[in-house]
């Protein structure tokens, strides 16, 4: 019998082992990171994946968003964000850990030193800050139009955070909490317009999922983003390194952050007491949040001047400024939000007939402001 | 041939009439059992010597998005979770229709979503637990809420409640899944369980770094049964605490993917409802050990009659008949042997 040659065989073996040995496993808390070593078992794969009995594009067992819902859905059974309500699950980091009253229903006041004030819930949980697909918990009236409060930016910057309305204790059910979107990104996978995408015209027609912007398996990036989302069409991608938390703090989803990009962080300074205080260190993902959201709405990308100089753009020929770097400096969640916004747009005479560039009815824009109080946040007059 | 005599032809009439008699009240009972159940008369649960797989039976249509679901001891009362719309408790009664509606106390406001069911044993009371509102909230058998379960003692993490489920005594058991421990090492989420009175008694899985443990269940001998969800695995505690068997993560026909929902029928079988794989996996033990043996499957992935779309919660009664949420399909399916 013929022999195969060892230099045959020796390739084929080390493909087979590396195929074998380099499988991802589940690590930080989920099925989304590798592991810096690999290793034979295959478990997190096997949450996701199946090889011959996909049922959904990359192999998925099942189609987006359903699957990631069945982590990140309502029920947060298998994630600390629930992207449908736009709630995040934090952790207090009670020192005493030991289980308070406090927490449980809603509208429990939980301490009252330092900068603290009245949770806007009792369970450990908060606002996202990209909002939520279904439902959303921003504070959107709190600068409401033109009668944005002058003196809000500066109770921010005391830190005294104004917070939503407690739930009324009438009725079963108190539905002024969970708000529904007014607008958000459509990630079905149906057909949508990415404004300002490409060069010409309205913006491309994509279809959106979660994977388009998100890389599941991880990358390092803030939020685990894509440099470069899938349809963007784009050719340079852009790295967001991922924001740290400071030392002893979590991080606070409350609802104000929404509209104070540098959120505020929670410290339990006690059992019962906590008080807010801003990291230290400045978000990291300001820098090049603007440039991450314009590989997909291109010919939104503005410098300072942009209103008052032509594009030559027959559709965005002149543009509000988008590319600020700086804490503070406008960019585009200064503004807007990532998944869904329930700010309420219906009551305003101008905002409600502001169209889609397109000219088909509009929406909230994932603004994070009712009517046009984002203008408010910086141009107070 | 002669003919027969008077005395043998009465005799033969009388036979006949008594046969006629005894199906009649044979054919009564038959249809009197199944007026009364409604359901095909299903034997009981089939021993561990026979692999015998469920077959589908009816669908409970209407809950939003359901996720966990309960039967209580008699068989005669299902409840479930609706993850959405008011996201409330529904109970049912045996052939599926809606009996009462549970809904959280006035405080808890809109900020709910009632995730896992089970029923005290001892007191019928039904357990709703509800992450959102870090809560358990207690109803009579009835549905009217009581109280919000306190826990007493020291947790050593945040309290953030998910499965359910009590042993015979009335013992309840909690997979918590905490965040992250106050010094940012990592989850902390662990097992609790609680006497009747609310006093913490044991914890569970402490060094096992559990991942999102969701269903759990515990057997007439005081062992354990947990999904450790985002771990791929299903872990089983003995009453001291170690670890004595598992199913581990994997793609072969007995590992799991993402383990939900789990239950025990009255022989010991174990079903654990995988979510994304669509259907639920059935072992046993061997030989009296927590060595699990895969037995078998049933569900697939889609909308007809026993397919599934992400299914979670899982409920035997004591009458085969297996339960399960079915959550994209907006319905439970009732399962049998």
């Amino acid at each position: 019998m013929r022999r195969v040659p060892l230099w045959v065989v020796a390739p084929v073996v080390a493909l087979a082992a590396g195929a074998l040995m380099a499988s991802p496993v589940s690590a930080d808390g989920g099925p989304h990171r590798y592991t810096a070593t690999p290793s034979a078992t295959t478990d997190g794969c096997a949450s996701c994946h199946r090889l011959h009995t996909a049922q959904g594009s990359h192999l998925l067992k099942d189609i987006e968003p359903m699957l990631c819902l069945s982590c990140h859905g309502q029920d947060a059974e298998g994630a600390n964000n629930d992207v449908e309500d736009g709630i995040g699950y934090i952790s207090y980091g009670n020192p005493s850990g030991k289980y308070d009253p406090h927490r449980t229903g809603n509208g429990g006041t939980y301490g009252t030193t330092g900068k603290g004030g009245t949770y806007v819930a009792g369970a450990p949980i908060g606002a996202l800050r990209s909002g939520g697909f279904s439902y959303a918990l921003i504070g959107s009236a709190l600068a409401t139009g033109q009668q944005a409060t002058p003196d809000l930016q500066e109770s921010l910057n005391t830190g005294n955070i104004p917070v939503l309305p407690l739930p009324t204790a009438t009725g079963d059910l108190n539905t002024s909490m969970l708000v529904p979107v007014t607008s958000s990104h459509a990630v079905g996978g149906t057909d949508t317009t990415a404004w300002g995408n490409g060069t010409s015209g309205y913006g491309s027609t994509i279809q959106l999922r979660c994977s388009s912007c998100h890389d599941p398996h991880g990358n390092g990036n803030y939020r685990i983003l894509r440099p470069i989302p899938v349809q963007s069409g784009a050719s340079t991608g852009v790295t967001i390194a991922d924001e740290t938390t400071d030392s002893g703090f979590s991080k606070a989803y409350i609802t104000t952050n929404y509209w104070d990009i540098q959120p505020y962080e929670l410290k339990m300074t006690s059992a019962t007491t906590w008080t807010y205080q801003k990291p230290v260190a400045a978000q990291s993902f300001i820098p090049n949040i603007s440039a991450w959201c314009t590989t997909c709405h291109t010919r939104f990308m503005a410098a300072s001047g942009s209103g008052e100089v032509s594009t030559g753009d027959a559709t965005y020929t002149y543009l509000h400024k988008s590319d600020g770097t700086t804490q503070g400096s406008a960019n585009c969640i200064q503004c807007h939000v990532a998944h869904g916004s329930n700010a309420s747009m219906g009551t305003g005479t101008q905002s409600s007939q502001v169209t889609l560039p397109d000219g088909t009815a509009g929406d909230s824009y994932l603004l994070r402001i009712d009517q046009r109080g984002i203008c408010e946040m910086c141009h107070k007059r | 041939m002669s003919e027969p005599s008077p005395t043998t032809h009465h005799r033969l009439k009388l036979s006949v009439a008594a046969g006629v008699t005894l199906l009649v009240v044979a054919f009564g009972a038959v249809v009197g059992l199944y007026v009364s159940r409604r359901e095909p008369l299903s034997a009981l649960l089939p021993s561990f010597s026979q692999i015998k797989t469920p077959h589908y039976l009816f669908s409970v249509n209407g809950p939003k998005r359901p996720l966990g679901i309960a039967v209580n001891s008699s068989g005669d009362r299902l409840y479930v979770t609706q993850s959405d719309g008011d996201r409330t408790v529904l109970a049912f009664d045996r052939l599926g229709n809606q009996v009462a509606v549970l809904k959280p106390p006035a405080k808890t406001g809109d900020m709910h979503v009632p995730v896992y069911v089970a029923v005290n044993p001892v007191t019928q009371d039904v357990y709703v637990s509800d992450r959102m509102a870090a809560s358990i909230y207690i109803y009579s058998s009835s549905g009217t809420y009581r109280q919000t379960f306190a826990p007493q003692g020291n947790l050593g993490v945040d309290w953030s409640p998910m499965g359910l489920a009590f042993d015979s005594h009335g013992n309840l058991y909690v997979t918590n899944v905490a965040g992250t421990a106050p010094d940012q090492s990592g989850p902390h989420q662990r097992v609790f369980e609680f006497a009747p009175d609310g006093k913490l008694t044991r914890t569970l899985g402490e060094g096992s770094k559990l991942n999102f443990p969701n269903g759990i269940a515990v057997d007439s001998s005081g062992n354990v049964y947990v999904s450790d969800s985002n771990n791929s695995r299903l872990l089983v505690f003995t009453p001291n605490g170690s670890i004595a068997g598992s199913i581990s993560g994997g793609q072969g026909d007995s590992n799991l993917a993402l383990p939900r929902g789990v239950a025990l029928d009255n022989s010991g079988r174990l079903y654990v409802v995988d979510i994304t794989a669509n259907m639920v996996k059935m072992y046993h033990s061997l030989n009296g050990s927590l060595v699990l043996a895969y037995t078998g499957s049933f569900g697939s992935q889609g909308s007809d009659d026993g397919a599934f779309e992400f299914p979670n919660g899982i409920a035997v009664d004591t009458h085969a008949r297996i339960y399960v949420a079915d959550r994209d399909n907006n319905r439970v399916q009732v399962w049998s042997y």
